[in-house]
């Protein structure tokens, strides 16, 4: 008997542990709320986060698209907070050196004339490679030096704030004329209720797209 | 006698669960940063093909089964390593059919993908269930459109949110480099006011996500690998920030991508 009531507490805490693990699990973010026409399968994102906790997720969206973005969260965690920013990227290609390099090169058969003999095809037109360049008799390959410059690209980047959800309301929708690299950021409040300190609840990033093809 | 040994049994179980739970958030933490941590914790993440793809077919471009990685391949790769970046080619390849609504393609991709998901331990969105779906909506191309967007996306969740970084990163690679390799494929003449051309320029933002994320994963042979492929195409990427303001990208610039492309995906697909 007694050991059948130690069996039966055992079993009450595990279920409860299991059951806490799963209900840190569950996910917030019904898609059918968030807005039906939107697909949000590609670049949300889900994870377990602690009052105080911050997260950064870089994104890239395609030009054309109407975009959605939105966060969700279990309530114990309170309202997320977060913020959009687009990447402004500076680029500067400086020389670092300049080497001589061997490069091959090909020997074309050519005319009296000195120009190099296209091929043919069956119809007698200029046979052209995949990019459009019509292609030569190639009667083998030499050897030469030349000189290679070797660059170095210096990248700065800025940011942009494109929204702030503590100014603009919880849904960032837009839609980009360009391709955009973005940045977001969402922080998890902390929280004076001790209970919660160490509570970690799901977030998800929701990150939604309607394709458009122009 | 017999019960005395259950509350053992069950302290075992407590011990098992915890630890396994202890040694997920580890792994969890050195591949991406700290999950509870604050600054520094950066998520990278890419559109998937499928996006690339709806892009091309609204451009009138044909479908190129010759293009493919041939699924009859897919007994050729041997490694863990290899098997995870063709997974990603073949989700790709995946994807590209259902966007082009090619229905037996579709399921001859999905069955090596079950495969291949089952030999790599994420059969999260590949299991028996999803292949009697598809063969169920085998002529609804919309519901096989949903059916293996949904897998590649619950696949690449599974992983990133168990902190499966040695997987996931060359599925992401595969998966993009054959997508940019259709996409090149997919352009018949040069011109750099392509749709397609401009959406490969466009593809240097998603190449430098995938570099970070490479970058932020603990280093060994596979990692260097990846990342000595990612810089050289970057490399060729970067060149087209010297352009003049009317110049996109040249024809020479385009080539160095095409051909670089071609010869990263060729290591792959053997």
């Amino acid at each position: 008997m007694k050991n059948i009531l130690i069996a039966t507490i055992f079993i009450t805490v595990i279920s409860s542990v299991i059951w806490a693990q799963k209900a840190s699990q569950k996910n917030y973010c019904s898609t059918e709320d968030l807005g039906k026409q939107y697909d949000f399968r590609g670049q949300s994102y889900y994870g377990s986060f602690a009052p105080g906790d911050t997260c950064r997720i870089k994104a890239i969206l395609y030009s054309n698209n109407n975009i959605r973005i939105t966060v969700c969260s279990d309530p114990k965690l309170g309202k997320i907070p977060f913020k959009v920013s687009r990447t402004i990227r500076e680029y500067k290609r400086v020389i670092e050196k300049i080497v001589n390099r061997e490069t091959e090169i090909p020997i074309y058969k050519t005319d009296k004339n000195g120009n190099p003999i296209a091929i043919r095809d069956d119809w007698g037109r200029p046979k052209k490679d995949e990019f459009g360049d019509v292609e030569f008799v190639t009667l083998g390959y030499k050897t030469i030096m030349k000189p290679d410059t070797v660059w170095r690209t210096n990248r700065k980047t800025s940011e942009e704030i494109l929204f702030d959800s503590r100014s603009n309301g919880s849904v960032f929708d837009t839609k980009f004329k360009t391709t955009e690299s973005i940045e977001i950021i969402f922080f998890v409040p902390p929280s004076s209720n001790p209970s919660l300190k160490t509570y970690k609840g799901r977030v998800g990033l929701m990150i939604g797209r309607i394709f458009n093809p122009s | 006698m017999k019960f005395c040994t259950i509350p053992y049994i069950f302290c075992l179980l407590i011990i098992v669960s915890c630890s396994n739970n202890a040694e997920k958030n580890d792994e969890n933490d050195s591949l991406y940063g700290n999950t509870s941590s604050t600054s520094g914790n950066v998520k990278l993440k890419l559109p998937s093909p499928v996006e690339l793809y709806l892009f091309i077919r609204e451009a009138k471009v044909e479908f190129k089964q010759e293009a493919l990685n041939p699924t009859n391949k897919s007994g050729n790769y041997i490694t863990r390593d290899e098997k995870a970046l063709n997974f990603g080619i073949y989700a790709s390849d995946l994807a590209y059919c259902t966007v082009f609504e090619k229905q037996q393609e579709t399921h001859n991709y999905f069955k090596v993908l079950k495969s291949y998901a089952g030999e790599l331990g994420v059969t999260e969105g590949y299991d028996k269930k999803i292949i009697a779906r598809i063969d169920d909506n085998l002529y609804n191309s919309d519901s096989l459109y949903q059916i293996t967007n949904d897998s590649y996306w619950k696949v690449c969740n599974y992983l990133e949110e168990n902190g499966k970084a040695d997987i996931l990163a060359p599925i992401l690679f595969g998966g993009w480099i054959e997508s940019l390799y259709l996409a090149t494929q997919s352009v018949e003449t040069f011109d750099q006011t392509n749709p397609i051309v401009i959406r490969i320029t466009e593809q240097r933002y998603l190449l430098e996500n995938l570099i970070e994320y490479v970058n932020s994963m603990k280093k060994n042979k596979e990692t260097e690998m990846y990342l000595s492929k990612l810089n050289a195409l970057q490399d060729i990427f970067d060149q087209l920030y010297n352009n003049s303001n009317n110049t996109l990208i040249t024809k020479e610039q385009y080539k160095a991508i095409v051909q670089k492309v071609k010869s990263i995906r060729a290591d792959f697909v053997k």
